[in-house]
């Protein structure tokens, strides 16, 4: 009964939006007209340029420099050849003294080290060439001890065109190569095998699928767009809008469920998004009617297949529906529809950087980008419009799309239930001091800030070393600067003595959290395998002494990041929230300041073991302990003994068992030592 | 259509504040105030003496800090939704959909009330007559004029005949005729035995209406009761003289107009 109240409270607030939103010329212009307009134009657009560039990068011959020995012959006969190539035009040619221009040693024109690449540059430039070409006939050391010859094209890629120029440069080059092969194998009396041979080479994709992978890189960045301009209307109306025009009290003074108010007008801006959207579809396929492919030579942006771009379109629901979720929130968050107006600003720039990944078709599709909000469904739609993509990885960033939209549509609803949405400017609670959990956030915010610049800093420094500065230069100074600012007394940042039982349990569980560690690293690297480059990366670590290890690698890090993170932040949170949750967000930003998505997981469930024993022995020096013991545990044990993966449930199960055992003897402990867990 | 045994209006000790930074502003000071049934009540006071706030406390628009508050029985925390259903709530400056007509007003409303069309037809009629906006029943509210908007609003308040009436300034805005409209209607609303609380700087219309007067000045109820009783305890005999000793005093001198306490 409660729920069909619910029903009818939001078809009545539905009604009304749609209704409004009809009669509003602007409103329809958003979700109709320009949808309507933008593709056809885009592709007008888009096709005129395209063929333009096309006769240009097609029938223009290039245009170079030669610089070349005066007279040797395999560069005069190089030179007559570019002279008879219609692919390429010799507009300078400048005649060396012989051996003048030299190579430096151990520069390698192979791989794309040149003497001198300003000088080159400005060559090209003067000349206004397409490129340089330069002939060394004895330029470097064959394989065999003797000279040979070297030919260098220098060009200056700042376009399309310059490239493709640049190509038929080489083009010309290699036909030349294959000549004199020919004229070798003539003269040594040779029948070349190759001469007759058929090279084809094709690409067996329909024209339609490949102008749909060009389109799917730009369609998705365009659908959201679309949905944003086509819902906002309606979506800026329905909080900030009534508000403005006084309707918002009577509204709230209804027997309406917040839910339904929410929902009913959330509803309406998803309609009117996904009308925006469908009707950018069907200008799509309009203009296809309209402009036969075949007359298109040239160009690759065309139209996707129609199954194709249904499944684009359908696809793009949750996506539509995450962003009516951002327009309300936008709305709700409004004091006015001036206000609401001006944040539209900023969520164009987040659809932006969430949309742009996709664009980009040499980003594949991965789980872990199908799990970001906007961005994996962008992805979804991507995959669809050029006819293929994981239907797994397009579900789960479906499912997760639809999550974030109802969540956001829920924080909305929350918005609307407070009576803060009636009073903006003044809070209605008394003001309690700057509360000391903003504060320790604040500080962990600015550590992880600090910290990703200071990485970039110390890029060129050798690893141990940055290690050492950034701990205790860094962190130390920021937990020090912040207990004597604040005058916190050190027993208020855990540094008491702890009892030799918690120290204990530190030692014991030191190897069980560094197995459960590799574990979380290894389901971890199922989902998202690591990427060889980093644990390249982890190499001069590996090598370093057991000394370093020692006190760099393992009491350095204990030291300062149990005093910050568990001494201050951790302490300094749990003075206004519980202790758990003080647990759980000083163990996400610890495992967030070892600044990799890779090793977030792992180092947050440390962080978790560690805040927990700090609490429960009621000092840091137990977590100082334990972490360090962690540290050389992680760092000698388990690469090895782990290697053979059968190995790892059993001693997952062990190690789960060991800390849970060690956990109630500490928490026991505890509570016997202090009475209830120390604050 | 009436909830449990009780008052139409019942609110014991409410105090509210807002904060505007670390300064409080006190914007209902330990209110109590009592409207029964087929009771009129009007809530005079200057700018800023909260009257406003407590009406959106009774319409569940906003919390009280302390104290509670009975609307047809009902508590307007605890049952918040019963309390919606039973108010025909007229915020101050309250507004209308421009887009849509009178009539489209009516159906939304009564929509979200769950009515009946029969039942919103049979209202919409009866109401459309009494504030003569039959002949503005199909242009689009943008089109009409700011009092012919109030008029949409309080026949839109009144659409789901609530036993009690929470009305802001009801009568701002409106021409003569309006207002007495208005007036002449929260008479009858008294005789069908609705429970009225409004707001008003119109001291003669809470002069010829209430039943009770209650003076509000700075958040606190200075005097409640009928005319009569005010008159007695402040020795005034108009009214607005009984509001300028009771709410002005300490900015009018005593005296100074002939007409302070100590000329009683
Ligand atoms: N949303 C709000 N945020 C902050 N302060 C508020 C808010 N609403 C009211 N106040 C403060 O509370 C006090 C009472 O305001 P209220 O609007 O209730 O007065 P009022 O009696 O209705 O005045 P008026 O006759 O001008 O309508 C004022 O001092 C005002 O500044
Ligand atoms: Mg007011």
């Amino acid at each position: 009964m409660r729920l069909s109240g619910i029903g009818s409270g939001v078809a009545g607030i539905f009604r009304r939006e749609v209704r409004e939103g009809l009669r509003n010329r602007r409103a329809l212009f958003l979700a109709f007209g320009l949808p309507l307009v933008l593709y056809p134009g885009l592709v007008f657009l888009f096709t005129t340029l395209e063929r333009q560039q096309f006769e240009v990068m097609e029938n223009q011959p290039a245009e170079v420099s030669v610089i070349a020995p005066a007279n040797d012959s395999l560069a005069s006969a190089t030179i007559r050849w570019l002279e008879g190539d219609s692919r390429v035009i010799v507009r300078h040619l400048t005649a060396l003294p012989e051996d003048s221009l030299t190579v430096a040693p151990g520069t390698d024109l192979m791989r794309g080290e040149h003497p001198d690449t300003s000088r080159v540059r400005r060559a090209i430039r003067a000349d206004s060439v397409d490129a340089l070409i330069l002939l060394l006939p004895r330029a470097q050391a064959g394989p065999h001890g003797g000279e040979l010859p070297l030919l260098g094209v220098f060009f200056e890629g700042r376009s399309e065109e310059s490239f493709a120029r640049t190509r038929r440069v080489t083009a010309s080059l290699d036909s030349l190569r294959g000549e004199l092969f020919e004229l070798r194998a003539r003269l040594a009396g040779v029948m070349n095998p190759w001469r007759d041979m058929i090279l084809v080479v094709h690409d067996s994709s329909m024209r339609i699928a490949r102008s749909g992978r060009y389109l799917g890189s730009i369609l998705p960045f365009l659908i959201m767009f679309i949905a944003l301009t086509g819902g906002s209307y309606i979506a800026l109306d329905a909080v900030a809008g009534e508000r403005e025009r006084g309707t918002l009290e009577s509204l709230l003074s209804q027997p309406v469920h917040r839910l339904a108010i929410v929902a009913g007008k959330a509803l309406a801006v998803f309609c009117a998004s996904g009308v925006a959207v469908v009707t950018a579809g069907i200008g799509l396929l309009l203009g296809s009617a309209f402009m036969p492919l075949e007359s298109m030579e040239g160009v690759e942006m065309a139209f996707p297949e129609t199954s194709a771009l249904v499944e684009g379109m359908l696809a793009s629901i949750p996506l539509v529906l995450e962003i009516a979720a951002a327009l309300m929130i936008v709305s709700a968050l409004a004091r006015s529809y001036k206000e609401a107006q001006n944040y539209m600003l900023p969520l164009s720039l987040l659809l932006m950087v969430a949309g742009v990944l996709s664009t980009s078709s040499r980003i594949p599709f991965s789980p872990g980008l199908s799990l970001i909000p906007l961005t994996g469904q962008a992805f979804a739609i991507r995959e669809l419009l050029s006819g293929g993509g994981d239907p797994l990885l397009i579900a789960a960033s479906s499912v997760s799309g639809t999550v974030y939209g109802l969540a956001g549509l829920f924080w909305a609803s929350e918005m609307l239930s407070g009576e803060g949405i009636l009073i903006r400017r003044q809070r209605s609670r008394p003001p309690k001091g700057v509360s000391p959990a903003r504060r320790a956030i604040v500080l962990g915010l600015a550590v992880l800030l600090g910290l990703y610049y200071l990485s970039g800093l110390l890029a060129g420094w050798s690893p141990l070393l940055g290690i050492a500065v950034t701990e205790w230069g860094f962190l130390m100074i920021m937990a020090t600067g912040f207990v004597l600012v604040f005058g916190l007394r050190p027993s208020s940042v855990g540094l008491r003595p702890a009892s030799s039982i918690s120290l204990g349990v530190a030692l014991a569980s030191a190897v069980p959290l560094a197995v459960l560690a590799a574990a979380v690293l290894l389901l971890q690297s199922i989902l998202f395998p690591i990427p060889a480059s980093l644990s390249e990366l982890m190499k001069p670590i590996a090598r370093a002494t057991v000394a370093e290890t020692v006190l760099i690698l393992s009491l350095t890090p204990a030291v300062c990041e149990e005093l910050l993170f568990r001494g201050v932040i951790m302490r300094q949170m749990a003075r206004e929230i519980s202790q758990p949750r003080a647990v759980v967000v000083s163990a996400v930003l610890f495992g967030a300041f070892h600044l990799s998505i890779y090793r977030f997981l792992p180092t947050l469930a440390v962080g978790l073991a560690l805040g927990w024993l700090s609490f429960a022995s009621g000092s840091i020096l137990p977590a100082i302990l334990l972490h360090a013991c962690y540290n050389l545990a992680a760092r000698y044990l388990i690469p090895e003994s782990l290697q053979p993966e059968g190995l790892l449930a059993p001693a997952l199960i062990a190690s789960l068992a060991v800390l849970a055992a060690l956990g109630v003897t500490a928490l026991r402990r505890g509570k016997r030592d202090r009475g209830p867990l120390v604050r | 259509m009436s909830g449990p045994a009780g008052s139409g209006i019942e609110v014991r000790s409410v105090s509210r504040s807002f904060w505007s930074g670390r300064e409080e502003i006190r914007a209902l000071a330990d209110v109590s105030l009592t409207a029964h049934k087929g009771e009129v009540v009007g809530l005079l006071g200057p700018n800023g003496a909260g009257k406003t706030t407590l009406l959106r406390i009774l319409a569940t628009l906003l919390r009280p800090d302390s104290g509670s508050a009975r609307v047809n029985g009902y508590d307007v925390i605890e049952d918040a939704m019963e309390v919606r259903r039973s108010i025909g709530y007229l915020s101050t400056r309250t507004g209308v959909y421009g887009r849509l007509t009178p009539l489209e007003i009516m159906d939304y409303f009564g929509s979200l009330h769950r009515m009946s069309p029969s039942m919103i037809a049979e209202r919409t009629e009866m109401l459309f007559g009494r504030f003569d906006l039959w002949k503005l029943a199909s242009l689009r509210c943008e089109e009409l004029s700011g009092g012919n908007q109030q008029r949409v609003s309080l026949a839109r308040a009144l659409l789901h005949d609530p036993p009690v009436l929470i009305l802001d300034e009801p009568t701002t805005g409106l021409d003569v005729i309006a207002a007495a409209t208005t007036i002449g209607f929260i008479d009858i609303s008294r005789d069908l035995g609705c429970c009225v609380l409004f707001s008003t700087h119109v001291l003669s219309e809470a002069e010829k209406l209430c039943d009770r007067i209650a003076i509000l000045h700075e958040g606190e109820i200075r005097a409640d009761g009928t005319l009569e009783e005010l008159r007695e305890r402040t020795g005034q005999r108009f009214l607005e003289d009984i509001f300028l000793h009771l709410a002005a005093g300490s900015v009018l001198q005593p005296g100074a107009s002939g007409q302070g306490p100590g000329c009683a």
